[in-house]
């Protein structure tokens, strides 16, 4: 057993762009997750039983699909078949995103079923447009109550992302292979990918668990 | 518009319900071990000895943070190389997913130890039961309860993942769709029947559970 993480000091500069690359795939998918699962919560929560249906179906659709069946089905099945023009980036981003949406459409549910009934009440009784209701009274405190539930969503998309590397993507995990490959050093270069893996995860974890205290701190007003 | 063909994966029916069985058995030997797995783990957490418990912590620390496929790859590739020891894919898939999902289940089964209040404990403790008869016969069969649901919601993400371990030749649903679409250029095909097979499953199981908690938890 010799270990020599030389070719891996090597290698830095090739590590540190694919982690800025998976950095970059997890931030943008995630952007786009968080826009898309509000809509798909406001329709759960409508009182329409169409639009109802419509949301349950693709939050069960793609909470029991496989990332990597997704991913798969999507950049050699769809592209392919219907001759669409898309970068296996562009795809992976899609995969992720439209999945995250579907973790996020249920803990924006559970944050805004969270406010008490009494608020939207209220804020209706005061002269509010229920849209207006909706944005200044229930979403601020719903989003507050959904934070840490978002923030390990975050997590969980970061370390998803190391699967398309399968599509081709160039991010942290393709290219410790990649270059663990050309040195004959797997072992060690996979693990420096997955301490770092490990490493953006604890980080993360705190910063999420010092959220969830300090909102928690400043809880609302309780009603009495 | 394209149009689908669904012959080239009816042809080998036979093929996809073996690699139906491989996920399911996979997905129910790593689940045993990792219940095992946790709830020793969550036992270490919450025990005296503080070196267990950090023991312990690490563990759930460090496998919370890295992702499935890295962990796959890692050890399959680089550990096997590294030491000289061939695994089969299957032991390799079985390990990876039975300590990966070792360390949620620990945080579940510590959640739910946790949450039976301590003075049972000690009133069992009192009455003349042994620390070893309390765990077992007050502690343990409140906490399983508990710990049902968010168990059995993991095991569904377990199946799930189990389609990972394709990529080190497992013959399982999604190495049986990967070689049939490369082999019959019906990707989109096969990888759709794919994705209402798992979805299925994952169905039958959270309704399922769902049924169980209202009756039992």
């Amino acid at each position: 057993m010799n270990l020599d993480f030389g070719p891996v000091l090597e290698s830095a500069p090739f590590l540190l762009q694919g982690l800025r690359m998976t950095l970059f795939v997890s931030l943008v998918s995630m952007s786009v997750a968080v826009l898309l699962a509000l809509p798909i919560a406001l329709m759960r929560l409508s009182a329409i039983p169409a639009l109802e249906l419509v949301s349950a179906i693709y939050v069960d659709f793609f909470r029991g699909l496989p990332q990597l069946v997704f991913l798969m089905w999507m950049y050699f099945g769809v592209v392919v078949a219907f001759g669409l023009q898309l970068s296996s980036l562009q795809a992976a981003i899609a995969c992720l995103a439209i999945q995250a949406a579907a973790h996020l459409a249920e803990i924006y549910r559970s944050g805004i079923e969270a406010i008490p009934r009494e608020q939207t009440e209220a804020a209706l009784s005061l002269g509010l447009t229920p849209f207006q209701a909706f944005k200044d009274v229930v979403f601020p405190q719903a989003l507050r109550i959904a934070t840490p539930a978002i923030g390990n969503d975050f997590i969980g998309m970061i370390k998803g992302s190391a699967l398309v590397s399968i599509l081709g993507v160039y991010e942290l995990m393709r290219l410790a292979q990649a270059r663990g490959n050309y040195f004959f050093r797997p072992f060690e270069f996979l693990t420096t990918a997955a301490v770092i893996y490990v490493v953006i995860a604890l980080i993360l974890g705190a910063v999420v668990s010092r959220l969830e205290t300090r909102l928690a701190g400043t809880s609302l007003p309780e009603a009495t | 518009m394209y149009r689908f063909n669904f012959a080239p994966i009816l042809e080998q029916s036979d093929l996809i319900f073996k690699a139906i069985g491989m996920t399911l058995l996979i997905t129910v030997v790593s689940m045993v071990l990792a219940v095992v797995l946790g709830l020793l783990v969550a036992v270490c957490r919450l025990s005296r000895s503080r070196v267990l418990s950090i023991l312990a912590r690490s563990y759930v620390q460090l496998f919370r943070g890295i992702p499935l496929y890295v962990y796959i790859i890692w050890l399959y590739y680089g550990l096997a190389l590294l030491l000289g020891i061939t695994f089969s894919p299957f032991q390799a898939g079985v390990i990876c997913l039975a300590t990966l999902y070792g360390a949620y289940l620990a945080e579940v089964d510590r959640g739910a130890l946790v949450s039976i209040p301590k003075e049972q404990t000690e009133a069992a403790l009192a009455l003349g039961l042994t620390p070893l008869q309390t765990l077992r016969r007050v502690v343990l069969p409140q906490a399983a309860r508990r710990a049902i649901p968010p168990t059995t919601n993991l095991f569904a993400v377990m199946l799930m993942d189990s389609s990972l371990v394709s990529v080190i030749g497992v013959m399982d649903l999604m190495r049986f769709v990967r070689v049939g679409a490369s082999e019959s250029f019906r990707a989109l095909e096969f990888y759709t029947i794919a994705a209402v097979i798992y979805i299925g499953i994952v169905l039958i199981i959270t309704r399922s559970s769902r049924f169980l908690e209202r009756r039992f938890c």
